[in-house]
């Protein structure tokens, strides 16, 4: 929820650069594969390229393992590294955010289709889970009814992922969607991959959705300063709601302590993994997982080159 | 001699009160599993010599310190020592024990069968383990704490049917300084020449199940797709009430009730017995107590890593406990009934996998309805 807003993206020559902040280690990173270098620029280099990899830790966010020391082990993780490295080779695990939409196919034995498989497309409204156990949310409203599907991303019965839209939202999580206009969670099943250019930015999409009236799955009037991608008309219609939420808010209370999120370090660094085991687990993934994604950009263009990807 | 009987009765009854037949048969009901009285079992056997050395307060200097450490490295030179001839490998047939193995729980991951099927498996590590031991029936039985025990079968319960059972043999796991450990526990290990190990177990054999002293033990001891038992300590949660204790159903949250949410209610009988009867469930400590997770299936095994992947995440005790794992007894998964798994002529590797078996293993092996990783999606598709 308080996590860092996802403004910047990219690693070097695997994903779009990021426009907003300052970047330039992606392009001395290029470079670097093209010269020999004396010692001195290659630990440089080095550390500017694990600068780069540091951005992985957005686009791989499964990779990186549940923080908590009680469950931590080296060799567990290593083991589940690899199996993940596995898995990405046979189908491609792409690259998105919460606000995506996807389009899914899974085998499913209930199945009409012959081949026994079902595709369900939808706009990621969370994802989370470490390793092999990561997951995601999609949402849709089909026929009138919303419906939502988590899938685990690692689960072999999942023979496609495609998103049709890479795109950013201004939360990391949707789940107001459900209180919101159905046509705002409604992504249409035929919809074609929109493929962006190469190099640019991922897009935010900083649409505010106006929430229905109530009553809603939550009280959302609550979360207005956390999540900005929601309005509320009128979020205390009478004094008894606004006295609820001056108690709410009081000294020590759960607003109260919402607002000392902020400032609680510790907390933060409790869910963190380290910087310098960040640093060697990219060490160990990093060139599969960029050697892979250069194998799927070739199959991407090549697909981009016989089908145009828009059509007017 | 009827002196000695006499004496061996008293013993015998001694041994018996640690079962708690004599209390139990006193009271109301006759064996222990109908007793009223629940006992966990969390404390370890009175015959455990004493293990930790003390912290020497005095340091020592760098040159006494290198002849230790050139002393130690003469001692433990190396497993499976040369004066040793090695002893006749046995051959399975039903009936067969052998030891289990000292494996450590490194966590807890998912594995997908070939029918799409999801099956949570814990990861039980088999770190540094070699037999240290084989202690004859005979040997045991006429020592201090055989005659202490005095039991029928030496396995720990009245039964006759383990007459086959021929020794223990006692493997260790984990080697770490001798230096931290008391004479009494190093002595144990200069039978196979290892170094002191960090945790012992012992498990009942068969003749033809016994391993000689100083052999390595590794995850190809087992076989993908047979079925384990896991004995550990199961992990502690202090102090609890009684609906976590002993599953009470606690009373309504509403409709009147006055402070008695989740207590226990009513606890002794009128009339006759008008008193709580010995026994009684109430609140108290819960966990760390040692218990056997029966009937376990390795579905996976990482020689590389020396890794079992077994069902279920109940394995006991948090991530970094020692746990024994060994060949399930349950009469439905034991190897003579494996047929779908096709594993009726017993494990693979019997009494265990040895050096020139062990270099033609693959680095990881499945059990054949679990999907590898390496395959391609599962297509349900007729």
């Amino acid at each position: 929820m308080m996590a860092c807003r996802l403004t910047c993206l990219a690693g070097q020559g695997l994903r779009r650069v990021c426009s907003g902040s300052v970047r330039q280690f992606a392009s001395t990173s290029y470079l670097r594969t093209q010269q020999t270098e004396s010692e001195e620029d290659r630990s440089v280099n080095q550390e500017q390229h694990d600068l780069s990899r540091r951005d992985f830790r957005y686009i791989f966010p499964e990779f990186l393992p549940d923080p908590k020391p009680e469950w931590r082990n080296k060799v567990r993780e290593r083991l589940e590294r690899k199996d993940m490295l596995q898995r990405r080779e046979q189908i491609e695990i792409p690259e998105f955010y919460v606000g995506s939409s996807l389009a899914v196919t899974v085998s499913d034995e209930n199945s009409p289709n012959p081949n026994k498989i079902s595709r369900f497309v939808g706009i990621c409204i969370d994802r989370g889970g470490t390793g092999l156990r990561a997951w995601f949310t999609l949402r849709n409203v089909v026929e009138g009814q919303g419906v939502e599907f988590m899938y685990q991303m690692y689960n072999p019965s999942i023979v496609k992922i495609e998103v049709l839209r890479l795109e950013q939202r201004l939360d990391e999580e949707l789940y107001y969607l459900r209180d919101a206009p159905a046509e705002y969670s409604t992504v249409p099943f035929d919809m074609e991959a929109e493929i962006l250019p190469e190099g640019s930015p991922v897009p935010v999409n900083d649409t505010v959705v106006p929430l229905n009236s109530r009553p809603w799955t939550r009280k959302w009037e609550r979360y207005a300063m956390i999540y900005s991608g929601y309005s509320i008309e009128n979020p205390f219609p009478t004094p008894g709601k606004v006295r609820r939420q001056m108690r709410w808010m009081a000294e020590g209370n759960q607003g109260w302590q919402l607002q000392t999120l902020k400032y609680d370090l510790m907390r933060d660094y409790r869910n963190t993994v380290p910087m310098e085991e960040q640093d060697q687990i990219w060490e160990e993934v990093g060139d599969q997982l960029e050697s892979r994604d250069k194998q799927m950009r070739r199959v991407a263009a090549k697909r981009a080159f016989v089908r145009p990807s828009k059509r007017i | 001699m009827l002196g000695a009987s006499t004496e061996l009765l008293a013993v015998r009854s001694l041994g018996k009160l640690l079962h708690l037949e004599v209390l139990s048969s006193g009271l109301h009901t006759t064996s222990s599993l109908e007793s009223r009285i629940k006992r966990v079992n969390r404390h370890k056997p009175f015959w455990h010599i004493r293990k930790l050395n003390k912290a020497i307060d005095e340091p020592i200097t760098e040159e006494n310190q290198i002849f230790i450490q050139d002393y130690i490295d003469r001692k433990y030179n190396g497993p499976l020592r040369e004066e040793f001839t090695p002893w006749a490998k046995g051959e399975w047939k039903e009936g067969s024990r052998r030891p289990g193995v000292l494996a450590v729980k490194i966590g807890v991951h998912p594995i997908w069968l070939k029918n799409g099927k999801q099956v949570i498996t814990t990861l039980l590590q088999v770190q540094d383990n070699h037999v240290i031991k084989y202690t004859p029936r005979t040997n045991f039985e006429d020592s201090y704490v055989g005659q202490k025990f005095n039991i029928a079968s030496f396995t720990g319960n009245n039964n006759k049917k383990s007459e086959s059972l021929t020794g223990f043999v006692t493997v260790g796991a984990i080697s770490t300084d001798p230096q931290k450990y008391t004479k009494g526990y190093c002595g144990l290990f200069t039978d196979s020449g290892v170094m002191p190990k960090r945790h012992l177990a012992r498990f009942p054999v068969t003749d033809n199940g016994v391993i000689q002293p100083g052999t390595p033990l590794t995850a190809a001891h087992f076989t993908p797709g047979q079925f384990v038992d896991v004995y550990g300590r199961t992990q502690e949660r202090g102090f609890q009430g009684v609906m976590k204790r002993w599953g009470f159903a606690g009373m309504p949250a509403t409709h009147g009730t006055t402070k008695s949410h989740r207590r226990a209610g009513h606890v002794g009988s009128g009339c006759d017995k008008s008193r709580i009867w010995p026994g009684q469930k109430m609140p108290g400590w819960v966990g760390g107590n040692y218990t056997w997770m029966r009937g376990l299936r390795i579905w996976r095994i990482n020689y590389a890593e020396n890794v079992l992947y077994v069902t279920g995440t109940a394995v006991q005790g948090d991530v970094g406990s020692v746990v024994q794992v060994c060949d399930t007894k349950l009469n439905a998964k034991k190897w003579e009934n494996l047929k779908k798994e096709n594993l009726t002529s017993g494990p693979r590797f019997f009494p265990t996998a040895y050096e020139d078996q062990l270099k033609e293993l693959p680095e990881e092996e499945y059990y054949s309805v679990v999907h590898d990783f390496k395959s391609p999606s599962i297509s349900l598709s007729p």
